[in-house]
């Protein structure tokens, strides 16, 4: 073999492709003037998330990603865009008050190579030998169920307390 | 793929978001952002669950997502609200709860 | 407990009116007023038998005060000082009667019977205290009445200007007095009157100077010919009868523990006083004014007569002249009163035809004044004059004081009532009423019965009788008095006359117009420096930490602008800053 070639695991491969439309898509969405743009590029970056997710061993998450971040939040979310196109106005991309400037990507940029020097800096872990289990789902539902039932429980009066609340914030208030 | 690959990309996403927040001044493109932001977190743990070989890391993903889906559905009835009374989702005109 | 009666009657009087006087009429306000006076002068009355019987004091305490020896709430009365308390009452208890006829139709008129009542219980007070700092207080508390009441009619800016300038002047005096006080408690180790010794002559000289300007002598004299600009009632009261002689009962109370190098001082600053007074007097042209110097110089005279010993001499001249002088200003305020406030004597005349019993009053004030009998100023002036007789120089300046004075009363009497009116005013008077007329005509029975009566020895002033003075005297003093009245009269029944030669006497020898150019400016500029100084930097202080704290509110309110994203990016921004903390350390 060519000491040059280097060999693609299709992890590797995987997350280059995906990763890298990810990246695209979500500063594409940062970018981007109109809304629905913004979204729509959104709902693509989601789907690379997602692929990421599987090849990183979560299916499950892989189908939930699709199924409802993918599915029902951006959908709901490019409904009211298009809902308030008549009504919503279209302000500028980057607004003029109060005058930030720079401000903000710089403050994001800071925040980066922040991050990224914790990430640089930090010890190596070694990987885990122990295979993955057989029933992915099935070990899913154990620690989902049994570890995490208490937040798993105040979730659900979370999602009952936001149901209640979009109703009543949505409503036309009669004059 | 190392770690650090996918949490380098989680926090180039995770600042992308927040630019996203303070740069946009549709709401929803903010709204939109945000989302961003939280996508890119739950990458960092999915990515860490697989490195320590433990599924907490979904399981809390899974939770983000919950959680997401919630916020969303109360932002966007917000925002409606909002679009309403002032006829624009401008975030820079709604600046009356000011001290 | 009778004793305490005395002081106590008019001070509840006092707080009485002071609480509920608004609710009250004019003739109420003033009966009570004058009722607690006399109950006052009752309760010392019934005193007298005992005291009359078997000399000595009563004593009267009350309660612990202070941790100083002495200094207890204590009463104490003996003859000399019932003298002084029937005296002070009576007269007082006649001028609140005529106050309710001559303040009739003032609105304060409640306020104005409060503050005289606290008066009269103040100066009682310094006659009975028995300690000297107990007398402070009631000293004190003459002050700030006598404040109150120079500036009663309070839309008047010379009347407030007169207030102020009467408490600063005794603020002087009394500030030596306290002085005083501490060197006697360092030095006596008691502040009770009957326990002092001997004092030294630094000690002495703080506390004549207390007098001094309570008394109105030279130097601290200018406030009281100002305080004329208070009603005339006030004048009868404080500037004839009691405040002014407060310094003469201080004198008279300590004659004993005071040096007598500083007692024959006062003696000699009191016969000064005295004649340049009366000359003043001779040239004022506003008819209060002339009795205010008139004060000035028969106050000397007791001073006179306290500083060389004389005490029976000084006590006698204080009751009689208060006596004469109250009825010459409760008489002048009756011309006041009938004239519409016609107080320029070159204006007035004629008011012997017009109001004759008002003018009967005030010519026996005006024969005490000018010692001829039977007024009892005659007898007191000879009391005071036999004790000069052994110091000429003395002797000489007082002989010449009631020379002028007598001049002054005759030229005073011929120019408002004898000659004939020289104005509208003074041609339209009429006679006042009852309430105004009666107290006059009190007053003026009293200065004609008491100094035949005194000198007879019917009345024992408790400080043996009248000292035997040479029949010359008196024969010299009757003949000086008649001399100088004849020659006031026949000066002046012309009407005024061309009196340019005496301006420097009108201005007081210009005393007053130089404390006017050196000490109040000199004060006024300490008084604006210490407002700079002290008030100025505490309101500085106060303004800057107002300010920092403004600005620094102004400042942080910035970061609510109501911005979303602004705060979006502070918070972002925070985060950052955060964890760039931690992975730094």
């Amino acid at each position: 073999m060519d000491a040059l070639t280097f060999s693609f695991t299709a992890e590797q491969a995987i997350f280059a492709v995906a990763g890298g439309i990810c990246a695209i898509a979500a500063a594409n969405a940062v970018l981007r003037h109109d809304p629905l743009a913004s979204a729509l590029s959104l709902t693509i970056a989601l789907f690379a998330l997602a692929v990421l997710y599987l090849s990183l061993g979560a299916a499950f998450l892989f189908g939930v990603q699709i199924a409802v971040y993918a599915g029902a939040i951006m959908v709901l979310l490019v409904f009211v865009v298009m809902l308030l196109g008549a009504t919503g106005g279209r302000p500028p991309l980057i607004a003029r008050r109060p005058r930030l400037g720079l401000a903000g990507p710089l403050v994001a940029l800071a925040l980066f190579a922040l991050l990224a020097a914790a990430i640089v800096r930090a010890p190596v872990v070694a990987a885990p030998t122990a295979e993955p289990a057989a029933d992915h789902v099935a070990a899913l539902a154990d620690v989902l169920f049994v570890k995490f039932l208490f937040p798993f429980e105040i979730a659900s009066v979370l999602l009952l307390a936001a149901l209640i609340g979009a109703v009543v914030l949505a409503q036309r208030r009669t004059p | 793929m190392p770690l650090a690959a996918y949490e380098l990309l989680g926090a180039l996403l995770f600042a992308l978001g927040a630019m996203g927040v303070v740069l946009r001044a549709n709401a929803l493109s903010m709204l939109i952002s945000v989302e961003l932001m939280l996508n890119a977190v739950n990458l960092t743990f999915v990515a860490a669950a697989r490195q320590y070989g433990q599924l907490d890391g979904q399981v809390i993903s899974f939770f983000v997502i919950a959680v997401a889906a919630a916020e969303v559905g109360v932002g966007l009835a917000i925002v409606i609200d909002v679009a309403r009374r002032h006829t624009t989702v401008d975030v820079d005109a709604a600046s009356e709860l000011r001290g | 407990m009778t004793l305490a009666l005395v002081v106590a009657a008019p001070l509840a009087g006092a707080i009485f009116l002071a609480l509920f006087g608004g609710y009250l009429g004019r003739r109420t306000s003033g009966t009570i007023a004058a009722g607690a006076i006399v109950v006052s002068f009752g309760a010392a009355a019934a005193m007298a038998p005992v005291l009359l019987a078997r000399g000595g004091s009563i004593d009267a305490p009350i309660a612990r005060w202070l941790p100083i020896p002495g200094a207890d709430f204590h009463l104490v009365l003996d003859l000399t000082m019932l003298a002084v308390v029937l005296m002070i009452t009576a007269v007082s208890a006649l001028i609140a009667i005529y106050s309710i006829g001559y303040l009739a139709g003032d609105r304060g008129i409640q306020r104005y019977f409060a503050a005289l009542d606290l008066f009269v219980a103040a100066m009682l007070l310094i006659a009975v205290a028995s300690n000297l700092l107990l007398l402070f207080a009631g000293w004190e508390l003459v002050g700030l009445c006598s404040y109150l009441l120079i500036g009663h009619w309070r839309g008047r800016p010379a009347a407030a200007a007169a207030a102020v300038k009467a408490f600063v002047i005794n603020r002087i005096g009394d500030a030596a007095f306290l002085v005083g006080i501490f060197l006697v408690i360092t030095g006596q180790g008691t502040v009770e009157i009957a326990s002092i010794g001997q004092l030294s002559i630094t000690t002495s000289v703080l506390i004549l100077g207390g007098a001094l300007a309570k008394s109105a002598q030279v130097p601290l004299h200018t406030w009281l010919p100002d305080a004329m600009e208070g009603p005339t009632p006030v004048s009868a009261l404080i500037h004839a009868a009691t405040m002014v002689t407060a310094g003469v009962v201080l004198l008279i109370r300590m004659s004993g523990p005071l040096s007598d190098d500083v007692l024959l001082v006062a003696a000699i600053i009191g016969a000064i006083t005295a004649l340049g007074a009366a000359t003043v007097a001779t040239a004022q042209t506003d008819l209060k004014r002339v009795l205010a110097w008139s004060t000035i110089s028969q106050v000397g005279l007791m001073f006179t007569a306290a500083g060389v010993g004389a005490i029976f001499a000084a006590l006698f001249h204080l009751v009689s002249h208060a006596l004469f002088k109250a009825s010459l200003f409760l008489g002048a305020g009756s011309v006041l009163h009938a004239t519409q406030d016609e107080i320029d004597i070159r204006r007035l005349g004629g008011m012997a035809r017009r109001t004759p019993w008002t003018a009967a009053g005030f010519v026996a004030g005006a024969l005490g004044l000018a010692a001829i009998p039977p007024a009892a100023g005659f007898f007191s002036k000879e009391a005071i004059a036999a004790a000069a007789l052994d110091r000429p120089y003395l002797l000489a300046l007082i002989l010449l004081t009631s020379a002028v004075s007598a001049f002054y009363a005759a030229r005073l009497v011929t120019l408002v009532f004898l000659t004939s009116p020289r104005s509208d005013r003074a041609s339209s008077a009429h006679e006042p009423g009852a309430v105004m007329l009666l107290p006059l005509v009190g007053l003026a029975l009293g200065t004609m019965t008491l100094g035949v009566a005194v000198a007879a020895g019917a009345i024992d002033l408790g400080v043996g009788a009248l000292a035997d003075a040479p029949p010359w005297l008196g024969a010299l003093s009757l003949a000086l008095a008649v001399a100088a009245v004849l020659a006031g009269w026949l000066l002046y029944r012309g009407g005024p006359r061309d009196e340019t030669v005496l301006a420097l006497a009108r201005s007081g020898y210009g005393i007053d117009a130089l404390y006017g150019r050196t000490a109040v400016p000199l004060f006024e500029a300490i008084a604006r420096a210490l407002e700079l100084g002290a008030e100025r930097t505490n309101g500085m202080v106060l303004d800057l930490v107002a300010r920092t704290a403004m600005s620094a509110s102004s400042a942080a309110r910035r970061v609510q602008g109501g911005y979303l994203r602004a705060y979006e990016t502070l918070l972002l921004a925070g985060a950052v800053a955060l964890l760039a903390y931690w992975s730094i350390r």
